[in-house]
This record gives structure tokens, C-alpha cells and sequence, in this order.
């Protein structure tokens, strides 16, 4: 190892001696939750499909399950919540479009984006970015993305890249020409989470996504919000999953409706939004805006207001178009799907 | 053969995999996520691939390869997510910390240098370096051809190194940790 190697790599953080036994007990309740989750197809035997696909034990299950009961049904349901119980009944009742071998779930979607530039002073910065996006059922597929408009959120980011030495901000990109078009095959252990097994009982599917959420202590049920939206994100979501998760987001508390959401390209819907706590004198609130009519899905944004109502780092995504294509080149999609 | 019986002997395999596999993981994973809870769900989530996909994982010498390959996307979708729906409120929190640089010694343009260099490259030089893995499995990992990862670890040497030579900045690489987080790259989508 020569030191331009080493200083490429970095030091390397584990240092001397780090170990990790595969038979400590913890890594032995790690294995035997590992195999309590339900497989791929077993050769030679029928595949049994699973009624709850979840990263998490059986325990959480339960746990988050005896959070949800008592909330349904506890109050009268709020706005928010009455209109994605109506939005949950619809998109239950539409065609069910599932991807057949060698076709690929299409989204074009544009939006600004936040950079988070590793620099001395650390500043951001936001982009404007547009991504296509094509996902096989099988995992394999490619992504297509450009990215523009450097601009600064704060005029303390602007001043910490002053401060770094005004470098391109395309810098902080790094893998931008690697990423902007690049594909992958079903090999790749890039396989999306297999919708077709996700639990469509509420209960069990606010198990599951409460399971992945990574809640901030500011921002309480932002994850499981943030969840949902990932649920429609980029992927076929299949019509009876797609009614649970808007059953799930209407038992989400504090639950807020706005009647005309925008996004800054003005695209429009219906907004269910969440707001933090106050923090350091900012609020964040993070939207899902979906279409009034047939519940699919419009976009997204998070922003933050100061105390004194000032707006910063608005990020947002525009789902323009979504829907089954035969290529992983084509972009002109014959079924229409969540969006 | 029962039902049973074939899960038992799929848990059999499985656990050789475990076995072989449990360490090097591990420490891919600590490697690049300091925070030990959300290291071990990143861990779990790895094997959790391969025991949905027992039936494709490959045999030695390559189950290793693949499981790396699979290691570095659930880390990356570990970042994204991460990031991308709490980058504002880590913002404020990391703005209302003291600051404090872990690369004090290193010149801006060198620095920037590195940051230039792609994911791919840094990722394939902690590959062949901290997990010591050959150009071929390193490049079975992020899916480029021996040749590839050749020519791209050349190419990185070199820009660095003329860099160094222009900063004559060699001797100051020695002592601070650097770290060239996921967390950089914009690769998710944006919100």
C-alpha cells in the first residue's frame, strides 16, 4: 500500500482489533431474525406467500399494532385524515398494472435538491435536478439524471463556500458523470422491496413502515410520513397497497390538510403535511401532495420557516409522469400507473 | 422433502454464509456508519438479501464479492434515505454545534482533488485497502471489469499524486482521520 492509496482510502476507521463474532449473541439474535423473514422462492417447494413482509421483529409488529388500534377510531377524524380515507377508497378500486418480466416501472420527476458540500466551513447549496428512473421487477434497471442552477439557501452557505475558497460547486458532485446514466442488472442486489409482499392490512403495513422510519426528535412521525411517500417513489405500487398506505398516513398524528398545495413549478394538489417541533428558532414541515380526484401521487417538498417567517432550503420533487415501459430507453409509457 | 425440511436446510446453508461472511461485513459496515444501532440494522439488512436470494448467492470465492456488492447499495440507500428526509433538521443541528474540521492539514485544492474524485474510485480504494479485496473482486463489487478498476485506480493515483507533488503536501497526510461521507453525494432523489 503506498500513501497516495492510503490517502484516498482514508485511515481506516475500525483501527487495530476490531472484532465481530458471528457467534456472539447478538449477532445470533440478529441471524435468527434474518431467518424469520420470509424467502425468495425455495427450489421445490411452493412458494408461500407471506402475509407481512417486515424488516423487523415480530415484537415491533405488535408494539406498533397496539399504537395504531387505539388511534382509529379514538377521535373523529381529522380533515386530513377524512380525505385520505376518501382518497384510499379510490385508488383501491384501480387497475392493477403489475410489471411483467422485461418491463420496467418509468418516473420522470424534476425537483430541486439540497447539496451538502464537505468543505471547510461545511456549506449547502440547492440544485435544480431532473431524474428518469426505470426499475424491473426483477431489480435491474438504470437512472438518468442532470443537475443545474447551483443556488444557495442562506447567506451563511453562501459565505462558508466563500470562505472554502469559492470552489465549483460542481465539485461537491462527485459522481456526476458516473451517475447520470447509469444502468444495472438484476444481479446487482439492487432489487427493490417487492411491493406484491408488503401487508395491505393497515395495522400490519403501519407495523412495517413505522419498522423503517428514522423519526428525528424535532420532527415526530416525519419518517413514517416520509416512508409512505418513498412507497409511491419510483416504483409500482400496487392498488391495494397503495389504499393501506393512504389509510396508514391518515392515523399518522398531527396530520394537516391543505386544499391547494403547490410546488414551485405549479404543479398542484392536495397537500397532507406534517410540522416539527420548534427547534433552534426554525420549524420544518414536510408535504405529500396528491392528486384530489384520483389519489395518485403529485409530488413532495420540505421546507423550514425561521420564528420570524422567513422560508429557507425549500426541496421539492415533481413526479411528472409514471408508468410501465418496455426498455429500460423508453420513456413513453402505454399504462399509466401511480401517477 | 417437506416444507419444513427444506426450510431447515435452507437455514443450514444460510448459516454457513453467516458464518463465513459475519466479520467482513461487519466491518464494511462499520467502516463507513460509525452509529452501532443503525450499523446493525444495515448488517441485518444485508443478510436479509442474501437469505431472500439464497437461491442466487454464489459459491466461494464469490459469495464474499457479492455480498460486498450487495453491502454497498443497502449503505448508499442508508444514506439517501437518511438524508434525504432529515437534511434540513441535521443542518440546523450541525449548525448550532461547535465547528470543528477532522481534515485540518490538508491544502482546499488538494482536498477539493479528492472530493473530485468519483464514489466509485474512493469506494474501490477502500475495497482493495481496508477489506483487501483483489481489482476482481473489488470491481465485482461496484460491477466494473478487472481493467476497469485498473485503470481507474491509476488514474486516481495519479491526479493525487501529481497534486501532492504540486502542493509538495506528501508529509501532511498522516495524522488526521478523513472521512469523504456518502453523505456528499446527491445520488438520491431530492427531497
Amino acid at each position: 500500500m503506498n500513501m497516495i492509496d492510503q490517502l484516498i482510502a482514508g485511515p481506516d476507521p475500525l483501527g487495530e482489533g476490531a472484532t465481530f463474532e458471528s457467534q456472539s449473541s447478538e449477532a445470533e439474535q440478529m441471524f435468527q431474525k434474518v431467518i424469520a423473514l420470509p424467502r425468495g422462492r425455495v427450489a421445490g417447494v411452493r412458494r408461500i406467500r407471506p402475509r407481512v413482509l417486515v424488516a423487523s421483529a415480530a415484537a415491533s409488529i405488535i408494539g406498533a399494532a397496539s399504537i395504531l388500534i387505539p388511534l382509529m377510531g379514538a377521535n373523529a377524524p381529522s380533515a386530513a385524515a377524512s380525505e385520505l380515507q376518501r382518497l384510499s377508497s379510490i385508488v383501491a378500486a384501480a387497475p392493477d398494472a403489475t410489471l411483467a418480466p422485461g418491463q420496467y416501472e418509468y418516473t420522470d420527476s424534476v425537483g430541486l435538491g439540497l447539496v451538502e458540500a464537505v468543505e471547510r466551513p461545511s456549506y449547502n447549496y440547492n440544485v435544480k435536478m431532473h431524474r428518469q428512473f426505470w426499475i424491473g421487477a426483477d431489480g435491474s434497471g438504470r437512472i438518468a439524471m442532470t443537475y443545474s442552477d447551483p443556488t444557495f439557501p442562506t447567506p451563511k452557505d453562501r459565505a462558508a463556500w466563500v470562505s472554502a475558497g469559492s470552489p465549483e460547486l460542481s465539485g461537491s458532485l462527485p459522481d456526476m458523470q458516473s451517475i447520470t446514466n447509469q444502468s444495472w442488472g438484476a444481479s446487482s442486489g439492487s432489487a427493490p422491496i417487492d411491493e406484491s409482499q408488503l401487508p395491505t392490512d393497515p395495522s400490519q403495513l403501519f407495523a412495517y413502515v413505522q419498522a423503517k422510519a428514522n423519526n428525528p426528535s424535532a420532527g415526530q412521525n416525519f419518517g413514517e410520513l416520509q416512508e409512505i411517500a418513498s412507497l409511491f417513489e419510483e416504483r409500482y405500487t400496487p392498488p391495494g397497497l397503495a389504499s393501506a398506505l393512504l389509510t396508514v398516513a391518515s392515523e399518522i398524528p398531527g396530520i394537516t390538510l391543505d386544499n391547494s398545495a403547490t410546488l414551485p413549478d405549479a404543479a398542484a394538489g392536495m397537500g397532507f403535511a406534517l410540522t416539527s417541533n420548534n427547534m433552534a428558532g426554525w420549524t420544518f414541515k414536510m408535504e405529500l401532495i396528491l392528486n384530489p380526484t384520483t389519489g395518485s401521487v403529485v409530488g413532495e417538498k420540505d421546507w423550514a420557516t425561521s420564528n420570524s417567517g422567513s422560508t429557507d432550503s425549500l426541496r421539492w420533487t415533481h413526479f411528472v409522469t409514471q408508468g410501465v415501459v418496455n426498455s429500460i430507453s423508453q420513456t413513453s409509457a402505454t399504462t399509466k400507473t401511480n401517477i | 422433502m417437506t416444507r419444513d425440511a427444506f426450510q431447515r436446510e435452507a437455514e443450514d446453508v444460510f448459516r454457513g454464509v453467516w458464518f463465513r461472511n459475519f466479520e467482513s461485513i461487519s466491518k464494511y459496515v462499520r467502516r463507513r456508519i460509525a452509529a452501532s444501532e443503525a450499523a446493525d440494522d444495515v448488517v441485518a439488512e444485508i443478510f436479509s438479501v442474501a437469505w431472500r436470494r439464497l437461491e442466487v448467492l454464489p459459491t466461494v470465492p464469490n459469495e464474499l464479492p457479492w455480498l460486498y456488492g450487495v453491502a454497498h447499495n443497502v449503505v448508499l440507500t442508508h444514506f439517501r434515505a437518511q438524508r434525504r428526509a432529515f437534511a434540513l433538521v441535521d443542518r440546523l443541528e450541525a449548525n448550532s454545534r461547535p465547528s470543528h474540521s477532522s481534515i485540518p492539514q490538508i491544502s482546499a485544492k488538494l482536498l477539493s482533488a479528492l472530493q473530485g474524485l468519483s464514489d466509485i474510485d474512493r469506494e474501490l480504494f477502500r475495497l482493495t485497502i481496508w477489506e483487501e479485496l483483489s481489482q476482481h473482486d473489488a470491481g465485482v463489487v461496484v460491477g466494473l471489469s478487472t481493467k476497469a478498476v485498473e485503470r481507474r485506480l491509476d488514474r486516481a493515483r495519479q491526479k493525487i499524486r501529481e497534486l501532492c507533488i504540486e502542493d509538495n503536501r506528501v508529509a501532511l497526510f498522516t495524522s488526521s482521520r478523513m472521512a469523504f461521507p456518502y453523505e456528499a453525494i446527491p445520488i438520491e432523489r431530492n427531497h
